[in-house]
């Protein structure tokens, strides 16, 4: 596209300036659900690749920026898409948080469909070693061993290849797995029968001995049909897991560079980074990462009705589920547990709930904060500063907490 | 005097000098409350609401608002002025006056005004004006830029009484004296200091040496809470309360007259007392009820039915009781670590 400069008016002749085509990106609209539409790509340094003043996407482990033409439209829509919504998360960053480390950071680099793992001695991975999928990851900056000829990195945002993979071939998955909060009750229902089958035993017994005429059937008879319909119950609740094949999707996938909330998470973990450092991912950093990527569209959900995109099950910002130590464990860092506590805070003071989080994030750390102790604080300590009644709103925010269960 | 006080208190707001900072907002404030709850239209009910909701500065301004009272007004004699109020139904016009006077914080000018109220009123009077004097906004530093200090439905609430009914806050001031009032306030505001205490540790003392346990914040919270709630059972048992027992409730409105808390912050200061008095919505009790029932009646269901109709009950008294418990003290009961 030519557009008509003013400069024109200075030196008569020719004098025109480029401007980067439109491109496709993936958007929400006003009812979340996700839609194609043209834009123009902000600060972009470059006319015909995502080179930007902020960002440079690049491919797998290239550090030349994609070219417009290059690639099939899936992959230019997956580029495009990540560059607009990190613009977009950046703004947000920037503008409405007042984020100074955010307006200072330097360009980041984004991979897009790496495979390769992360090293903090080699920047990446060899090939061979357990390649990645449906995740994206933001990696802090470093250098490499002395002697290795590798240049040193600055922070970077990876997204993974999609894959569709086996339901049935992940860990954990079903009622089979630990994981799964309906598992726990079939396991409590067996161990109820047991204990109901003993004292019906009992109870039956001493009837048959005192009030005889009560019992109604034969002894034996009774005995053995309390038997039969335990043995059947238990029977039952051992082979119920296999039941939820029927009900699960049949393959897992995450296009990750597909799914806007998943490119403004990974933003909020490079603009969170100050504080809280990209070594690893705990419940805490994820809630923190989580909630900010809600907080740019305002729905409290991630990743929902976008199936096409993701077969993971969508983070819920008003999930219900109670407070349990088990979601201070490293391996639920992906549950939506913190990002619905967060949620609590933004429902009750939805004016300044935004800087009141990003002020608690600053009392936390990666390596040793908790959820019940440490983000439970910071919060409470951020609501004396930025709440309008301390007193007040930390009655209410605790009597929050008090209904979630801490 | 009582006209000069009034005239001197009125002309003193317009012209900003008691309250400079303070005045232009709460008198705005007024009018538009006034304004919503006494429309001109609805006069005769608005007298009903000032008598009612309020004895005190808020119905001596809806008289001035509202026209009974202007400050040009030529009132020969402090009679006249109460006779002026007692068309807005309060009980006593010369507690209002007092009530006003004291709301603001005119001190220089208490005196004057005790004097002049006290021939007014009787010995009922006087002591209602003691424990005003003691209690009323102690712990409200400025109450004049409070935006929430007006009337409240809790200390208008009425309670019956053999004699007949009484509001929250007459209860108050009829049965405890100003030290009363203050101790039982002070119940409330320990456990605001111990909230908002930076942190909280249980400390164990060995012969040689001492070990401190951090509480988790909820925690701090809960253990506040029972603090309060052993503070009121040793303050009912104490001497200084015998024949007046209390419960949360006066210690809610205690607190209310101090200042410690304003209408804004009732419906979290409630909550406080779901410890020892959980909130049992007429839902749950039916649920409760139905399982029970039908728990008991599973007994006469002939085999296999029985056992399946009991195991149907655990597991929905279990899903029902996991959703209620987290409103009482916290899913893992009370760990205040």
């Amino acid at each position: 596209m030519i557009r008509f400069s003013w400069w024109l008016f200075l030196f008569p002749g020719v004098s025109f300036a480029f401007e980067p085509p439109a491109q496709d990106v993936l958007v929400r609209d006003g009812a979340f659900r996700p839609v194609i539409q043209r834009v123009k790509l902000p600060d972009l340094i470059s006319d015909d690749s995502f080179d930007g003043k902020h960002f440079k996407i690049v491919a797998g482990k290239s550090n030349e920026a994609i070219r417009f033409g290059s690639g099939d439209s899936a992959f230019l829509l997956r580029a495009a898409t990540v560059y607009f919504h990190l613009a977009r998360a950046r703004e947000f960053w920037v503008q409405k948080l007042e984020s100074e480390s955010v307006a200072n950071l330097e360009k980041i680099v984004v991979r897009i469909d790496l495979p390769n793992g992360f090293s903090d001695l080699a920047h990446f991975q060899n090939d061979t070693v357990n390649p990645e999928f449906n995740n994206a990851v933001s990696i802090p900056a470093g250098r490499p061993l002395p002697g290795l000829s590798i240049e040193p990195w600055g922070r970077e945002i990876w997204f993974r290849p999609v894959k569709r993979i086996r339901t049935r071939d992940l860990p954990e998955s079903g009622l089979g797995g630990a994981r799964n909060p309906l598992a726990a009750y079939v396991r409590a229902l067996a161990s109820m029968v047991g204990e109901s089958a003993v004292s019906r035993l009992v109870q039956t017994t001493l009837q048959a001995i005192f009030f005889r005429d009560l019992l109604p059937a034969p002894y034996p008879q009774v005995v053995l049909r309390d038997a039969g319909t335990m043995a059947l119950a238990s029977l039952f609740l051992r082979e119920i897991w296999r039941i939820d094949r029927l009900f699960m999707k049949k393959y897992y996938y995450l296009d990750t560079a597909m799914v806007p909330e998943i490119i403004h998470h990974e933003f909020a973990h490079i603009a969170l980074s100050d504080q809280l450092e990209l070594t690893r991912s705990t419940p805490v950093i994820e809630g923190l990462a989580d909630y900010f990527a809600t907080a740019i569209s305002g729905n409290p959900d991630l990743a929902a009705r976008i199936r096409r995109y993701s077969g993971s099950i969508p983070k819920r910002g008003r999930n219900r589920v109670p407070y349990s130590p088990e979601a201070e464990r490293f391996v639920y860092a992906n549950s939506d547990f913190v990002l619905s506590v967060l949620w609590l805070v933004r429902d009750r003071f939805p004016a300044v709930a935004d800087r009141l989080i990003l002020h608690a994030s600053s009392m936390l750390s990666t390596g040793s904060s908790d959820i019940r102790h440490d983000l439970i604080r910071a919060l409470l300590e951020s609501c004396r500063e930025k709440c309008a009644d301390p007193r007040r709103d930390r009655l209410e925010l605790i009597r929050a907490f008090e209904e979630k269960g801490f | 005097m009582f006209q000069r006080v009034l005239i001197a208190f009125l002309i003193s707001l317009g012209s900003g000098v008691a309250f400079a900072s303070d005045a232009p907002t709460y008198l705005q404030n007024d009018k538009e409350a006034v304004s919503r709850v006494y429309s001109p239209r609805d006069l005769k009910r608005a007298k009903i609401r000032v008598g009612s909701v309020s004895e005190g500065a808020w119905g001596v301004f809806s008289a001035w608002v509202t026209g009974a009272i202007r400050s040009g007004d030529d009132l020969k004699s402090h009679a006249e002025l109460l006779d002026s109020l007692k068309p807005f139904g309060f009980q006593d016009p010369a507690l209002a006056l007092a009530d006003l006077v004291i709301l603001w914080r005119s001190e220089d000018r208490l005196d004057d005004v005790f004097v002049q109220i006290l021939r007014a009123g009787g010995a009922g009077t006087a002591r209602y004006l003691k424990i005003l004097k003691t209690v009323k906004n102690r712990y409200r530093p400025n109450p004049a830029s409070d935006s929430d200090r007006g009337p409240n439905e809790f200390s208008s609430r009425r309670k019956y009484r053999r004699k007949g009914s009484v509001t929250n806050r007459m209860d108050l001031y009829q049965r405890f004296s100003g030290f009363q009032v203050l101790m039982l306030s002070d119940v409330l505001r320990h456990l605001f200091e111990r909230m908002d205490a930076i942190r909280a540790q249980l400390v164990f003392v060995y012969p040689d040496r001492q070990d401190a346990i951090d509480l988790s914040p909820m925690g701090q919270y809960y253990f506040a809470r029972r603090l309060l709630l052993k503070e009121m059972q040793d303050l009912n048992r104490s001497a200084l309360f015998a024949g007046v027992p209390f419960g949360f409730e006066e210690v809610i409105t205690a607190a209310l007259e101090t200042g410690l808390v304003n209408g804004s912050m009732l419906s979290q200061v409630f909550s406080i007392d779901d410890l020892w008095n959980p909130q049992v919505t007429p839902w749950q009790k039916v649920t409760s009820l139905a399982l029970r029932l039908t728990g008991s009646s599973s007994v006469f269901l002939p085999p296999p039915f029985n056992v399946l109709a009991s195991l149907a009950v655990l597991v929905v008294s279990g899903i029902v009781e996991n959703r209620r418990r987290p409103m009482t003290q916290g899913r893992a009961g009370y760990d205040p670590f």
